[in-house]
């Protein structure tokens, strides 16, 4: 239902485009699962192609496996909507560095990442008994990656060249998109190391589903195991194959989605004083708080966007919140800043998602407590706030993934959110609504009041 | 199935997502250019007509209306069933109300939108939707009001600005909402008043034949009963005579002069005397046959004044008279 409601809304993005110029400054933003702005048909076409790709369960014959952590997408990458965060994790261990002796990725029993599942039980990995670093990683959200690519890679030098704050020191990691194509600066990944959606796609299609790809053609061998992979692995490699009419494999179709889908929305898009309180104890000197404009993209739609992910995509030594996994240049402290876009919609928080089921405040409080390294600076700062302030920033990081209108935030606009709201109409040029105010979330043109021409808005943007 | 909706979706999208654009038309009484006394209270309606049938008619629609230099008064309630259906509470406006909210002489946001939300937890809205308002071959009566106007001669657009209209979307039964698409401005019509207090039953009089040039005066409610003076100028309208505040739109000269010293004094008859009690008096000016031969081609102007008090409170718009062989 969910889903059919995302394409029922879908419908119209295309024409908006074509509408008299100037018939409404501004529109609601897209909700998670919802393509960005501008599509064409054919865009549009090949987003809702992801969906059902994103959306596809694999089985053993479709190449799935041996070992894998889900036998879809859509199952991980699932909160609020489709191509969301989600609370499912997968297991990464290793032997920690000691002495002379570096940090053992356990190459021979299978890598650091052990899955979770398997087409058998024969072959199901097991954590090996000398692991003594074992760590969760949860979920991230994809919606937006396409925009993320488009992020100039200048941009980020250019963070890591002069940073923000003199407390805080990334450096961009540079990497090879599996596409091919110049080096590019990380933009996914807990500890970088992914850049485009395609890379991204690829390299989850192995490894969270055991899907060899075009650009992947290893198998993972159960715990490292090649006579059980021999048995168990039976379908040719690469088990990803062009669709005989597009010409796309799986992997296309997944990151035409994800290229596709829409960056989350925040509401109200600027102006809140928690966000202020956010860059005064040093939050922003890695999660940076300035948009980027994207630069040029082969989709062009992505090209010249203002987005705002609240992330330099520089890795940055975290000291105690590092997972002790050594990823490429990435060590044990090392981890990229993660996006903050979303977050108010997330089940939970820091990458083991170790800040879950609880109050979101509760949850923003912990997860900024446990922040080490090159953070412990903005900590300190955050420790001294004003319990008032705290509130502010705490109302602030909700705001983030929230679309216009959405009371109860479950990612729809619906009568029980319009209860809610209808009081807070105030009419034209009262211009007493601050983006502190709860009215504020339907005050889509942010002009300070809530009148017909928000309505406008609400009335396109209500799912029912 | 499921991919094959979301294909069929996606590939519907070039039929659906064409725009629907709203056309308006302001007119009063069937008209979009209407002449009426100083301080007439003119009554106009806005009408809208969608541009095309790809939609299910009007979810909701908001428009400014403004006429500088006159007032209006906020639009009055719908009273039609399908209009109603925009207003509180069967459908949703600004708490001003439908008839828009006043700012200075505009009339911010009139209209309102249906219970497209099919809202039944809120207080509002909570009617019913009707389809096809405005669609194409049956425009509707959006707005009716009134706008005062002002009792300067001059021309006067009422226009509507900030158009904001939504429909519904082709296709939707209300099942479980009705999902409404964003609209166009297609094409607006303002309703142009002129405001006139002069006329002449004639533009042209023969010198050899004669005649007579009557001139009906029309100063307005506000001016009855007071006193009139109309003058005449051989030398144009611009630049006036400014008096109290206002312009008389006559070029001093000797026809001026003349007529100012000559009132009611053949060949003028009633050209100075007292509105009646609506505001309205006559007066003439008569053309003897085989007049001065070498007076033709001239154009002489005339304009009345009213005086309250001996203060000049209307001055009249110009009435041109050529004078033929």
């Amino acid at each position: 239902m969910q889903k059919l409601q995302i394409l029922r809304l879908a419908l119209p993005l295309a024409g908006l485009a074509t509408l008299s110029a100037g018939a409404f400054a501004q529109d609601y933003q897209p909700r998670f699962g919802e393509p960005v702005n501008g599509l064409t048909a054919s865009q549009l076409q090949r987003f809702a192609d992801g969906i059902v790709e994103f959306d596809t369960v694999l089985t053993a014959p479709d190449g799935l496996g041996p070992v894998f952590n889900d036998q879809g997408c859509g199952l991980c990458h699932s909160f609020p909507a489709i191509g969301g965060s989600g609370t499912k994790d997968v297991i990464r261990a290793g032997v920690a560095a000691s002495g002379p002796n570096p940090f053992d990725p356990l190459v021979a029993k299978g890598g650091t990442l052990f899955q979770k599942d398997a087409i058998d039980t024969a072959t199901l990995e097991v954590v090996p008994p000398e692991a003594d670093v074992v760590i969760n990683r949860v979920t991230p959200q994809s919606n937006g990656i396409g925009l993320l690519e488009a992020i100039n890679d200048a941009d980020i030098l250019a963070l890591a060249a002069s940073p923000p704050d003199p407390h805080v020191s990334g450096v961009v990691r540079m990497v090879q998109p599996l596409e091919g194509g110049p080096m590019r600066a990380s933009k996914m990944g807990w500890k970088g190391g992914v850049a485009t959606a395609l890379s991204f796609s690829a390299d989850a299609s192995l490894n969270e589903m055991g899907l060899t790809n075009r650009f992947l053609q290893v198998e993972n061998a159960p715990n490292g195991d090649l006579g059980l992979l021999a048995t168990w692995d039976n379908v040719a490699d690469p088990e990803d194959f062009p669709d005989p009419v597009t010409g796309l494999e799986r992997i296309d179709r997944q990151a035409d989605f994800q290229i596709f889908s829409a960056g989350p929305a925040q509401t109200p898009r600027s102006g809140m004083s928690g966000e202020a309180v956010f860059v005064s104890v040093g939050c922003a000197a890695c999660h940076v708080e300035t948009p980027y404009v994207t630069g040029p993209h082969s989709e062009a739609v992505l090209s010249g966007v203002s987005i705002k992910p609240y992330s330099d995509f520089l890795i940055h030594d975290m000291g105690s919140l590092g997972d002790g996994i050594v990823d490429g240049p990435s060590g044990e402290t090392d981890m990229m800043t993660r996006t903050l876009w979303g977050f108010g919609m997330r089940q939970t928080a820091l990458h083991d998602g170790r800040h879950q089921g609880m109050a979101f405040s509760t949850m923003v409080d912990m997860s900024i407590q446990d922040h080490a390294g090159e953070a412990a600076f903005t900590v300190a700062n955050y420790n001294m706030l004003l319990q008032s302030d705290k509130d502010a920033m705490t109302a602030f990081l909700l705001s983030l993934g929230r679309t216009e209108g959405d009371w109860d935030m479950n990612n729809r606009i619906d009568e029980f959110d319009w209860f809610f709201l209808e009081p807070f109409m105030t009419g034209p040029d009262t211009a007493n609504v601050t983006p502190d105010d709860a009215g504020a979330i339907i005050d889509v043109d942010q002009d300070g009041d809530i009148d017909m021409a928000d309505m406008a808005v609400f009335q396109r943007a209500y799912t029912f | 199935m499921n991919r094959f909706f979301y294909v069929a979706a996606a590939c519907a999208l070039g039929a659906t997502a064409s725009a629907s654009d709203l056309n308006l038309r302001i007119e009063s009484g069937g008209l979009t250019a209407v002449t009426v006394s100083p301080g007439q209270v003119v009554s106009y309606d806005v009408v809208g007509e969608l541009t095309d049938s790809l939609n299910e008619g009007l979810a909701l629609f908001s428009i400014d209306l403004g006429i500088p230099g006159a007032m209006l008064t906020p639009a009055g309630a719908p009273t039609t069933a399908t209009m109603m259906n925009f207003d509180r509470p069967l459908g949703l406006t600004n708490p001003a109300g439908f008839g828009g909210t006043q700012s200075g002489s505009t009339l911010r946001q009139v209209g309102g939108m249906q219970n497209t939300l099919k809202n039944g937890f809120a207080p509002i809205p909570n009617g019913p939707v009707i389809t096809g308002v405005a669609q194409l071959g049956a425009p509707e009566t959006l707005v009716s009001g009134q706008a005062i106007m002002p009792t300067v001669h001059g021309t006067y657009t009422l226009s509507a600005s900030n158009v904001l209209a939504n429909i519904i979307r082709q296709g939707e039964t209300g099942s479980p909402s009705w999902m409404a698409d964003s609209a166009g401005l297609g094409s607006m019509t303002p309703l142009t008043v002129t405001v006139e207090s002069l006329s002449a039953s004639a533009s042209s009089v023969s010198l050899s034949a004669g005649g007579v040039v009557n001139f009906t005066l029309d100063g307005g409610a506000a001016s009855a009963s007071q006193l009139y003076l109309l003058l005449g100028s051989a030398s144009g309208t611009a630049p006036g005579v400014a008096v109290d505040g206002l312009t008389l739109d006559l070029v001093f000269d000797a026809y001026l002069s003349y007529t100012l010293t000559h009132a009611n004094t053949a060949p003028y008859a009633n050209t100075l005397g007292a509105l009646d009690g609506v505001g309205m008096g006559s007066a003439s000016l008569t053309v003897p046959p085989a007049s001065d031969p070498s007076l033709a081609g001239a154009v002489v102007n005339h304009a009345f004044l009213v005086l309250n008090g001996g203060v000049v409170t209307l001055t009249s718009n110009p009435t041109s008279l050529t004078l033929l062989p």
